[in-house]
């Protein structure tokens, strides 16, 4: 595309808007979710001033032990607990004592856990007082708030809650409404550019456009301002990033259906036409429906048990929808590997995207605790089930995102160092294995190890992109000017290097930024929240979005052999963006989960 | 809580580090593609086609067009013999030739090559998307005449200016056209192949400029010194460099003559003399073994290696032919280069095609500037062999490139190698200067297969460069 006219120069001047607006508003959320973050483990690392637990031991209960309180603290026999009580009835995780609203209670861990106050068994979250009771089995335990006990002695007590929480910024105070006019600015400049360039053949084409982006846009925005209100601790943070990602993608789609395409020189001009509205209206479609049924998805992780209870069916599922895709898929492989099942009306599903959904699930369950080792061995179990049958595919991609993310999970909430190392070897066996079976493995990493030396079949797909990436420097080369023609699987695998070349490295860099907020906002709701499920599942999906999208970043720039993954939310494909819409709906409905809220209510 | 605060902390560290890591690290495998992965074969030629629609032009130094884009497509010089000529060092938008200027500077010609404010103020000039112009160093009309004497010949000539290292011409034979290259149809055998850059040939007689000027570097060194020549060969047999051929003896022989009549038992029997460690250390002065490029193009300097103490091996590598394991090779450039040396008083420039860039606003940017490659020791010296040279041409074995008007100095040679097909064949060769300030041209030439009157070609040549009156290249 050269400038011949004002439109094309206006849209290619556009990419400096486009870059700033993008780097500046994830440098900002980025730096607040971090400093959240910080702040969160600040509260949570220190012990509560002028609280306490006072309890009897000895054999003839003549030592008085004390314990400090943290904002959430936990109780039980395992080693995991913030107090270890190794006494008659006390199970493993038995009881949580934590603050909130600048009130202290007290809760049973699990349902097995026997817990009273003052006498009175304990099903639900209760407030604490001083001189309360608390048992645990046959441990009795004072709880103790030396305000009240100064106050009662007729003395001023030094310091207070309120000391104590100084510096802590609460989710509520992370300001997301400077970002999220950015990121709104960013989609309606991106959505003018495409405009402006698209080309005369495709303007009957332009109303469609106009009105699946202009309905994808509204929706966005009404739920930015009333989904807070709906959901108590909405993540704005993690919406706005996920939202810009949305944005970023349908533009960059939005190119590749309108910008530089050639027409099939056997097709008619209808024919043509009517091929690529299917084609923008598939990938639209899927955005506008995802977003759609976003506050449904919402729902159903932060009211209900739901997910706790599909348990069950998602350790069957998983597996059976690689085993589906191994025999379905057959004949119908691409670039390598068996992914897609093809169904009448010329459309395919992609069921390995679901099953991904799944095993974290599962993943979570398993790991809601620090599960004996028995239970442990039966996760491996079935985990390398499942990654056998990945290797079968084969979906090098898969294995390289979710065996990181299992790592993470495990040892995030098992603190078991040794064993993960062993995880990390026995994975590193698996790709050795791999290396040394599937030719396609090889091939691969034949092509990243001579990268900058020769040009393969292997790797010129790579060489393609980062010559792509080179031409776009920090602003790019403007939408619709770059050469996509030249990349193989532009708009899907390779997309990442199309947005380096038309939008920039800045932008690049951008979606790493988001990625990045994700997991530190969902690493602060898995320290907040106080259900091991929850927790464990907010981190598995914050860390999934993190491993794929660096997973995927990494192989496009060279930085690691390519695996065939995605990147989530950007690029072309249906199953891939249901699937994501669906995990992204669960990871902030999960981050909602709110037992104060409730107890509040 | 307390456990699960510290696993998410150092995880947290963990995910700081490789975001970190992944964020510096796509801006340095860009800044890397940058500079290693301008091009590449199999790309999509529609994509290349789309790239190239409005890059820059590459012009002659005087101003003739040797690849342009017009309505969206890109073209080669309107003359088509000198499309041909220039094939291999302008290249082709489909990249299907490495090593060429559309290739390597494709960022230039693109227009992706630029500093951030300069690509703000050209965005904002409405010139954003057009291509740098490059002028090269080239003449057209040089060029079109060496292509013509090197007719179906394989071979190369380049002339350079010595005194600052831009080449005037390089032909390399056989060529063919770029639109054969772009199609990939009619392509001859080597013919994608810069022979003037990137061949490596056995340098005959004319690597006897380097021994000589070993020979006045050495300690050794007598300008009296005067040997009986009693045969063509610098050594019959291991250790022995007098033994007597019985024919083509050339009598009592000093530097001079010998370089008059190519002597190679006084070249041989000198280079003994020198030893094989001041023969390395002033071939490497002359640029022997050194990394050599022409901007962003590779090239290739000679190649000097030998076995230490051999006598019989040096004395056969001190005429230019090695022979057994030692080695010993040069491009014409780097022949053109040697006798350049030789007439700019020591100093070997680093030899360059781009003259200067031309923004989309029309200001030229970027002047190549003159530098120093290499220097040999004495300035004294080096004159010795220019003398010698110029007496070579005057009165010697290199007669033919004489100008009358002009002080030409020049050395020929012939060496055996072995062809593609395994054949023993023998190249002709020929390196030379023209000694005079208005006209600093100095001249390498390989023509392969066949004994060529070299010294004529030379100075058909030289002569027509001084008739065009080159300036500032």
């Amino acid at each position: 595309m050269s400038m011949q006219n004002f439109e094309s120069y206006i849209s290619y001047l556009l990419r400096y808007p486009l870059a700033l607006l993008a780097f500046f508003l994830t440098i900002i959320l980025a730096w607040r979710s971090l400093r959240s973050l910080l702040n969160r483990f600040k509260q949570h690392s220190t012990p509560a001033h002028g609280f306490f637990l006072m309890s009897q031991a000895g054999s003839r209960g003549d030592i008085v032990e004390s314990f400090s309180l943290f904002h959430t603290t936990t109780l039980g026999s395992s080693r995991t607990s913030d107090i270890r009580l190794k006494s008659k009835g006390i199970v493993g995780r038995h009881a949580l004592i934590y603050l909130y609203d600048g009130k202290w209670f007290v809760r049973p861990a699990g349902s097995h856990a026997a817990l009273y106050l003052n006498e009175r068994k304990v099903n639900n979250p209760r407030r604490i007082k001083n001189q309360d009771l608390i048992q645990l089995g046959d441990r009795i335990m004072v709880f103790v708030d030396e305000r009240d006990s100064a106050e009662m002695a007729g003395q001023d007590f030094e310091g207070s809650i309120a000391d104590w929480q100084i510096g802590i910024v609460d989710d509520k105070s992370i300001n997301s409404g400077s970002s999220w006019f950015l990121a709104s600015l960013f989609f309606v400049l991106g959505y003018v550019a495409v405009l402006l360039i698209i080309p005369p053949e495709f303007h009957a084409l332009k109303p469609l456009y106009l009105i699946s982006l202009g309905i994808f846009f509204v929706i966005s925005q009404i739920y930015y301002f009333t989904l807070p209100i709906v959901f108590i601790n909405f993540d704005r943070a993690v919406y706005t990033s996920i939202i810009f990602i949305a944005y970023l993608g349908l533009i960059i789609q939005s190119r590749f259906a309108f910008i530089n395409r050639l027409m099939p020189t056997d097709w008619t001009v209808s024919e043509f036409l009517k091929y690529v509205a299917k084609d923008f209206s598939v990938q639209a479609g899927v955005a506008v429906i995802g977003l759609t049924i976003l506050p449904i998805i919402v729902l159903v992780a932060q009211r209900t048990r739901f997910l706790e209870k599909i348990y069950y069916l998602c350790l069957v599922l998983t597996p059976l929808m690689y085993l589906a895709t191994l025999v379905l898929g057959r004949g119908a492989e691409e670039w390598g590997a068996t992914l897609w099942i093809r169904l009448p009306g010329g459309f395919s599903i992609q069921l390995t995207e679901f099953a991904k959904f799944t095993y974290l699930i599962v993943l979570a369950f398993f790991f809601k605790i620090r599960p004996p080792l028995k239970t442990q061995l039966l996760f491996a179990a079935w985990a390398g089930f499942n990654f056998m049958l990945i290797m079968l595919l084969p979906d090098l991609g898969s294995m390289m995102i979710l065996l990181p993310v299992t790592l993470i999970v495990f040892i995030v909430m098992t603190s078991e160092y040794m064993k993960t190392a062993g995880i990390l070897f026995g994975g590193s066996l698996i790709f050795f294995i791999a290396y040394k079976l599937l030719s396609y493995v090889q091939n691969r990493l034949h092509g990243w190890l001579t990268l900058w030396t020769e040009t393969n079949a292997f790797n010129e797909q790579i060489i393609f992109g980062l010559q792509a990436i080179a031409r776009g420097g920090l602003f790019g080369r403007g939408l619709g000017v770059g050469n996509p023609n030249s990349i193989p699987l532009a708009s899907s695998d390779m997309v990442f290097a199309v947005i380096g070349e038309e939008m920039g490295i800045l932008v690049g860099m951008a979606i790493i930024l988001c990625f990045i907020i994700i997991w530190l906002r969902g690493a602060n709701s898995a320290a907040k929240v106080r259900d091991g499920f929850t927790s464990s599942l907010i981190l598995a999906l914050a860390t999934y979005f993190f491993v794929e999208s660096a997973v995927v970043i990494a192989g496009t720039t060279g930085l690691m052999p390519l695996t065939g993954a995605t990147l989530p939310m950007i690029a072309k494909g249906g199953s891939s963006m249901i699937a994501k819409w669906l995990m992204i709906g669960t990871l902030i409905g999960l981050c909602c989960r709110n037992e104060e809220g409730a107890y509040k209510k | 809580m307390k456990q699960l605060m510290r696993s998410l902390k150092t995880t947290l560290l963990f995910f700081l580090v490789i975001s970190l890591a992944l964020l510096a690290g796509i801006v340095l495998q860009q800044n890397k593609s940058q500079r290693l992965l301008l091009q590449s074969s199999n790309e999509n030629k529609a994509a290349l086609a789309s790239r190239y629609s409005n890059a820059g032009t590459i012009y002659s130094r005087d101003m003739t067009r040797l690849a342009y884009s017009q309505n969206g497509q890109r073209y080669y010089a309107d003359n088509p013999e000198l499309a041909r000529a220039m094939v291999q060092t302008i290249g082709d938008y489909t990249h299907n030739i490495g090593n060429t200027i559309e290739g390597a500077y494709q960022d230039r010609l693109i227009g992706t090559g630029r500093t951030f404010f300069q690509q703000v103020f050209f965005d904002f000039a409405g010139k954003g998307l057009t291509g740098d112009d490059i002028i090269l160093t080239v003449n057209s009309e040089l060029i079109l005449y060496a292509q013509q004497l090197l007719g179906d010949s394989r071979g190369s000539i380049v002339l350079l200016n010595y005194q600052t290292g831009g080449i005037i011409c390089l032909v390399s034979t056989p060529n063919t056209y770029p639109d054969n290259v772009v199609t990939w149809t009619d392509i001859p055998e080597s013919s994608l192949f810069n022979r003037s850059i990137l061949g490596g040939y056995s340098p005959g007689s004319t690597f006897k400029a380097v021994t000589g000027t070993a020979w006045t570097e050495s300690d050794l060194f007598d300008p009296n010194y005067v040997m009986y020549c009693r045969g063509q060969e610098p050594l019959l047999g291991t250790g022995s460099v007098t033994e007597d051929r019985g024919e083509g003896a050339h009598g009592e022989v000093d530097l001079q003559s010998a370089f008059q009549i190519s002597c190679n038992h006084f070249f041989g029997d000198i280079g003994v003399q020198i030893g094989s460690e001041q023969m390395l250390k002033t071939a490497e002065q002359f640029g022997f073994n050194e990394t050599l490029s022409v901007g962003r193009l590779i090239a290739k300097t000679g190649t000097y290696k030998t076995v230490p103490d051999d006598q019989f091996l040096l004395s056969w590598q001190a005429i230019g032919q090695p022979i057994d394991v030692n080695e010993l090779t040069v491009s014409p450039l780097h022949l053109a280069m040697i006798s350049g040396t030789i007439a700019n008083q020591g100093i070997m420039m680093q030899p360059y095609l781009i003259h200067n860039f031309v923004g989309p606003l029309g200001s030229n940017y970027d002047a190549t500037q003159p530098e120093t490659f290499s220097r040999i020791n004495s300035t004294a010296n080096i004159e010795l062999i220019k003398e010698d040279l110029i007496a070579t041409v005057e009165q010697g074995r290199a007669y033919g490139s004489y100008i009358q008007g002009y002080t030409i100095g020049g050395k020929t040679g012939t060496a055996e190698s072995v062809n593609d097909t395994g054949e023993l064949q023998t190249n002709s060769l020929y390196t030379g200067f023209i000694d005079n300030p208005q006209h600093p041209y100095a001249i390498g030439m390989v023509i392969e297969d066949g004994i060529y009157d070299t010294p004529a070609i030379a100075g058909a040549i030289l002569n027509k460069a001084i008739e065009l009156n080159l300036k500032d290249n």
